[in-house]
């Protein structure tokens, strides 16, 4: 049984079977709760709200959830603010205004552990050269301030022997970098970016005859790609179609597409499609599923609201989140893959259907 | 996959939903009844929606939906009568002839109806939109509806009219007045069409919707009536609810529950003034009463319908942040939310059944949050005297209705501050020899 949390993040991350993990996890859910609980006034005021007290806890479902935009909205903090070392924004694509999250120390070190521990998992120990589609300056910190794009790509840093961004700055293929990434020709290659952003390139570049050129002298890179599939459904884009268009353009075959879904708001938990096409659920973390009207929990094979739950934020107290995304758990222990624990899909964003009428006053 | 941007969806009293007719063909057919329509008697047209009101009232087979409660009063030949009265000055015989006015004895004045009334309907509020069918056959005008996306009640009550005759008038040939199309809001060719045939164009819908309609070319004398983009909320003072608490509550659940909120003559915050020192939770009390009321409503008289999976996450998040700077009362579900704070002015409404109570300490004040934008004030107020003082200080900007509570969504005219169907009417003047 790992001790802290910080002995949990070394577990491998599919190792355990549902039962043992949950064992593991309760008591580290619980210890993480309880010292948010005791740490974050505002989290406190809010859980007795709920009617609930960390030593009430008897399984996972009876954790108050936070909306996820709750970070949109407010600042929470279990930490000193002078222990802050990072903060980062999320993309803002539905509503413009971005989750801000602030990191210190040790999120950051345990968000880097699991992130580490999930993608070795999925892309091997061995380090590769990794093609960024992005512009370097997305990379760039302002003053502690880190855009989701740019945390992303830096979190995937450490699986890199070397890293090409390929896009400038108004992100458009960067032909000028092609010579830069004739040296990594032969080599093991990982191409890594935002969903959106892939498909924006792949669209503008059909016939850009240098790229598909020098990706045709690639064999068989990983492509890893994460967020943006609100952007991607607006366009009709579905996982087969960008899989296709990916697996054209860059040469490679559909099983090393590896899709990942993970939010600004619990940084460091990715949860990457195995070839089954089932996304994982790591030792640090569990999902839920919520009905959307109800909220109770939804029986396995039914969608709802994706619930994720994780002990590894320390500094805010983000461990309980109701996503507004729609999946549906498929099992547990049996994916064909061989990984244990939780297995789901995420199916979509949800969707604004209620129609507005005469009392819809764009402002008052 | 085609999509969907023209149907004739009923015309000449029967169901098509066909989607290779004409709108121009059907925009033909439909003037060709114009005659028989402005040979009808509002006495008649009177009889024959008072005996529709009636028919939907007490139709078990229809289902006919929640909301019509207000359709049937308002259908009355009591209230139409009344409404046609107070919009036609007076006199609605002058509907049907020449007749006198007041004291004037050298005119006489007749109407005219203006033609072809066309509808745009918003989706939300499907019934609302019988009320400007109805006053637009009352003054005989023709009607072409452009449906919303879901139009089935909508269809479902048009439909019915055949299935009510009086003495005087067969519904089937009432029905041959209307026509029902959908038009998709990028369709701007058949939009144009539907524009260009307006004598009279009624808009009912948000202010994207309204804009978009507004700005479509038009005839020179086509009159525009625009129902919406409204506000509304409630006033209520700690005198009124020392004897009305509950009663209070109980009429705002239903005025905050009809439509779902999404009418603009919903309240979306709730303003409780409490001058009661011997009463210092008096507006969290009543945010107490409200929530137990709208409990009542959403289990016994108006079942929430399942909404979107972003308004639930919507409401959940707008919980979520009063529950860290106020107070929430609401069920586990999404069905209901009372959100009490101490914060000024109106409350972004939320739509859904999501209210805002908020204590205030002077309703005089309010006045600085109004613009042409607020439609329906609620009032409970107990001193009269102070309650005509405070709506004329208050409407000087804005704010067309101020209803006793529980009464916010019975349609009667002014509506938007305008009485419709002298709107919908070309006034005739001739000498009295």
């Amino acid at each position: 049984m790992a001790e802290t949390i910080d002995e949990l993040v070394k577990i491998k991350p599919f190792s355990l079977g549902f039962e043992e993990k949950r064992i593991h996890f309760m008591k580290h859910i619980s210890e993480s709760i309880k010292f948010h609980y005791e740490n974050c006034h505002d989290y406190q005021n809010y859980c007795k709200k709920k009617n609930f007290h960390p030593d009430d806890i008897v399984d996972i479902s009876n954790i108050p959830f936070l909306p996820v935009d709750i970070f949109k909205k407010m600042t929470l903090l279990s930490v000193p603010e002078s222990e802050i070392i990072k903060i980062v924004k999320s993309s803002a694509t539905t509503s413009n205004i971005p989750s801000i999250i602030h990191l210190d120390k040790k999120t950051a070190n345990r968000q880097i552990i699991s992130l580490n521990s999930i993608l070795r998992d999925f892309i091997g120990e061995e380090k590769m050269n990794f093609i960024i589609i992005d512009n370097k300056k997305t990379l760039e910190t302002n003053n502690q301030n880190l855009s989701s794009r740019g945390s992303a790509i830096r979190g995937m840093l450490i699986f890199a022997k070397k890293f090409t961004c390929i896009l400038d700055e108004n992100l458009k293929l960067d032909s000028k970098v092609i010579s830069e990434l004739e040296n990594i020709q032969n080599s093991k290659t990982c191409i890594f970016g935002f969903s959106w952003l892939i498909h924006k390139i792949l669209s503008e570049n059909k016939n850009n005859k240098i790229f598909k050129n020098f990706f045709s002298k690639t064999s068989q890179s990983t492509v890893l790609h994460i967020g943006g599939w609100k952007k991607l459904s607006d366009l009709s884009i579905d996982k087969q179609q960008f899989n296709k268009e990916c697996s054209e353009f860059f040469n490679t075959n559909d099983d090393k597409i590896i899709d990942m879904y993970g939010m600004t708001e619990q940084l460091g938990i990715v949860y990457p499609d195995c070839k089954y096409g089932n996304k994982h659920v790591p030792i640090f973390s569990e999902i839920l599923i919520r009905d959307p009207n109800s909220l109770e929990i939804q029986p396995d094979g039914q969608s709802g609201f994706i619930q994720v739950i994780s002990p590894i934020p320390n500094s805010y107290p983000g461990i309980s989140l109701l996503t507004d995304d729609i999946g549906e758990i498929l099992g547990r222990d049996d994916c064909p893959c061989g990984r244990k624990g939780t297995y789901f899909v995420f199916k979509k964003r949800s969707e604004m259907a209620d129609p507005k009428g005469c009392g819809d006053t764009l402002d008052i | 996959m085609t999509l969907l941007t023209f149907k004739n969806i009923l015309s000449d009293g029967i169901i098509h939903e066909n989607l290779e007719d004409d709108l121009e063909s059907l925009i033909i057919n439909l003037k060709s009844k114009k005659e028989w329509l402005h040979s009808q008697k509002v006495d008649d047209l009177l009889d024959y929606f008072n005996s529709l009101g009636n028919y939907w009232k007490n139709s078990t087979s229809g289902n006919f939906g929640n909301n019509l409660k207000h359709i049937s009063e308002f259908l009355s030949r009591e209230n139409l009568a009344k409404e046609l009265k107070i919009s036609l000055r007076g006199n609605f015989l002058v509907l049907d002839d020449f007749v006198q006015l007041f004291d004037d004895s050298e005119f006489l004045y007749h109407t005219q109806p203006r033609g072809i009334s066309v509808h745009w309907i918003a989706g939300n509020v499907d019934v609302l939109g019988i009320f400007s069918v109805v006053q637009a056959l009352l003054t005989k005008n023709l009607c072409l509806i452009k449906a919303p996306h879901d139009y089935s009640l909508l269809k479902k009550l048009i439909l019915s009219f055949k299935e009510v005759s009086t003495e005087k008038i067969a519904g089937k040939d009432l029905l041959n007045c209307i026509t029902l199309v959908y038009v998709d809001r990028n369709d701007i060719s058949n939009q144009e069409i539907l524009s260009k045939n307006a004598d009279i164009r009624i808009a009912w819908g948000g202010e994207e919707a309204v804009s978009t309609i507004l700005s479509l070319k038009k005839n020179f004398f086509t009159e525009d009536i625009i129902f919406g983009p409204k506000y509304s909320y409630a006033i209520l003072d700690s005198e009124f609810l020392k004897d009305n608490l509950k009663n209070a509550a109980q009429r705002l659940a239903l005025d905050i529950s009809i439509f779902d909120q999404y009418a603009c003559n919903s309240p979306h915050t709730i303003f409780v003034e409490n001058d009661d020192p011997q009463n210092p939770h008096l507006v969290k009390d009543f945010a107490k009463e409200l929530s137990n009321s709208m409990e009542t409503v959403n289990r016994l008289i108006l079942p929430k319908s399942q909404i979107s999976e972003k308004k639930s996450m919507e409401i959940l998040s707008l919980r979520a942040e009063y529950d860290f700077k106020g107070e929430v009362f609401a069920p586990k579900n999404t069905d209901w939310t009372v959100i009490y704070s101490e914060e000024d002015g109106l409350a972004n409404p939320c739509f859904s059944r999501v209210v805002f109570i908020r204590p205030i300490k002077n309703a005089e004040e309010l006045g600085k949050f109004h613009s042409r934008k607020i439609q329906s004030i609620g009032l409970g107020i107990s001193d009269n005297e102070r309650q005509k003082k405070l709506v004329d200080l208050i409407t000087l900007l804005g704010g067309d209705r101020c209803p006793y509570v529980g009464n916010m969504s019975k349609f009667h005219s002014p509506w938007d501050g305008i009485f419709g169907m002298d709107r919908m009417v070309r006034w005739v003047s001739m000498t009295n020899q």
